[in-house]
């Protein structure tokens, strides 16, 4: 009889084929992977899009410049603005429109609101799958006053439909900055609890430190942008290297954490969120009076130039862009929509999954924060 | 940042500026893999995304490969055309292990053949036999009218898709 443990058998059953999602509290959205797996260890790993696949690429090609801003917020659900604004920006880069001071100070607090959110609900999402079910409702609930001020402002709570080329659809409503300070400090307050709470936790400690490093070169490689690459030690921030907006009037900083792992990917957000408020707090304070929106032509009339434009938006998971083609139509030819979530969802995930524990592959997936509806567009 | 601009066309290649932190390079099919590695080799390590553009009228495919360095700040958009009839290309798999996603992607929605990908597997869509769908000449509108049924005493007032023209 042979004993030794290492030599490979030919019996079947040594393998199974596991489905981690569709539906499935372990992964963001409609979006699965198929796992082959020998014991606890994942053996391969195979990313199965698909099911979120709404064909917007297409269906931008079929509308009217403008109408499509009432489309594309659809392709990143929990953070939704970014796609509306580097859409318009490459428009407004295309057709050279100004765009009044007010207008980006405006797109910079719904963005970096929206940033807030966002991360919010993504280290909601790592409680879920850690066992950690408190900070799921501190933190949902946290993020729902940010859908209230979005609510006040825009009249919607996830999708706000608010850009416009040249400009946002409202001025901001009277008493709007007010209640956005409060719920700042609000925030500044919980932060300290959010800490000792989550991230000084030994059971988050314990799962996420020294699980799923990610090296800088590895990073880079693999098309990591964001939170990610920086948690890898690249500090590249599309706000501080290319500005656009007004974010080269803000003073902010780029926290580095730098070691690639699990916890620093969710520590490197938490830090970031700090960053934001500080954002946030000088918005309010430097916005100057104007207009916020310049004349555009009538929505069948709105011609964008001939030619092509890459425009992106740092998002809270990573480059955002939109690669916009036109020949001189009043519908687009061409949208490419690069999703932050595309590399490291659909390819690194396949090889940094590989031989992890099976309770792991939840966490890693959360901890990237990817987004399936950004690749699955 | 003029510099790589000089050495680019000093290839024979046409670049230009697109805006404040992107430059375009125009390079022909069988210069594309050369290009590409240059520009790896310059610092635009990071692949961001390929994209392709069905120009009918031209009866050709643009591909677009955007990369980025992040040390000069800079976006590269590389971009070459291909003929529509037939269209094959090289694999850039080997300068990016990304790509392979990318060339699935770009196979399965505009049928183009990726020469040196292995992976050109089904991905998004489910048994499609159609045209693929992002090509100009799918027709979207005859396409679901086929295989969805719009009666008019069931639609309860609401009325078919129309085109916008």
């Amino acid at each position: 009889m042979e004993l030794n443990p290492l030599k490979e058998s030919n019996d079947e059953y040594k393998y199974y084929e596991l489905f981690i999602g569709p539906n499935h509290p372990g992964i963001e959205g409609n979006f699965s992977y198929v796992l082959k797996m020998k014991g606890h260890s994942v053996v391969e790993v195979t990313a199965d899009p698909g099911l979120l696949h709404r064909g917007f690429e297409k269906l931008m090609e079929r509308r009217l410049w403008t109408q499509n801003l009432a489309l594309i917020p659809r392709i990143c659900v929990p953070e939704p603005d970014v796609n509306e604004v580097a859409y318009c920006m490459g428009i407004e880069h295309m057709m050279k429109i100004e765009v009044p001071k007010r207008a980006q100070y405006i797109r910079v607090i719904v963005l970096e609101l929206a940033r807030i959110a966002s991360f919010l609900f993504g280290m909601s999402g790592l409680g879920g799958t850690t066992g950690h079910y408190t900070s799921v409702q501190w933190l949902v609930g946290d993020r729902d006053y940010i859908l209230d001020l979005f609510e006040w402002l825009t009249g919607g709570r996830v999708y706000h439909i608010y850009q416009y080329p040249g400009g946002v659809k409202n001025d901001l409503p009277v008493g709007w900055l007010d209640k956005l300070s409060e719920y700042l400090d609000y925030l500044e307050k919980r932060l300290p609890e959010y800490d000792k709470f989550i991230f000084q936790n030994p059971i988050i400690q314990k799962r996420t430190v020294g699980l799923g490093y990610i090296s800088a070169e590895d990073a880079i490689e693999n098309g990591l942008t964001g939170p990610n690459l920086r948690a890898s030690g690249v500090m590249y921030d599309i706000r501080k290297a290319q500005p656009y907006l007004v974010y080269n009037e803000l003073d902010f900083e780029i926290p580095k954490t730098g070691d690639g792992d699990a916890f620093s990917r969710v520590l490197q957000r938490r830090l970031e969120l700090a960053e934001s408020i500080k954002i946030l707090r000088q918005c309010v304070k430097q916005i100057p009076d104007g207009p916020h929106k310049t004349k555009v032509p009538n929505p069948f009339q709105f011609r964008v130039p001939k030619g092509s434009f890459y425009s992106k938006v740092e998002s809270s998971r990573g480059e955002f862009g939109y690669y916009i083609v036109s020949d001189g139509d009043v519908k687009p030819y061409r949208v490419y929509v690069r999703g932050p979530s595309y590399s490291i969802g659909l390819h690194y995930a396949t090889k940094a999954l590989v031989g992890m524990r099976i309770e792991d592959v939840p966490v890693w997936i959360h901890t990237t924060d990817m987004c399936p509806p950004d690749f699955d567009r | 940042m003029d510099d790589i601009l000089n050495e680019i066309k000093a290839m024979d290649l046409k670049a230009s500026w697109l805006g404040d932190w992107e430059f375009e390079v125009l390079t022909p099919k069988d210069r594309l893999a050369s290009t590409l590695s240059y520009l790896k080799l310059k610092g635009f390590k990071a692949f961001m995304g390929l994209s392709c553009v069905d120009w009918i009228e031209d009866g050709t495919f643009e591909l677009v490969y955007i990369i980025q360095s992040y040390d000069l700040a800079l976006e590269a958009i590389v971009k070459t055309k291909i003929p529509r009839q037939k269209p094959v290309i090289e694999s850039m798999r080997s300068l990016w292990g990304l790509c392979e996603v990318y060339e699935r992607e770009m196979h399965e929605f505009f049928g183009i053949e990726f020469v040196g990908n292995p992976n050109l597997k089904p991905f998004f869509l489910e048994n499609w036999l159609d045209t693929p769908p992002l090509r100009k000449d799918f027709d979207t509108l005859a396409f679901s009218e086929e295989l969805f049924e719009f009666k008019e005493d069931e639609t309860h007032g609401i009325k078919p898709p129309k085109r916008i023209e």
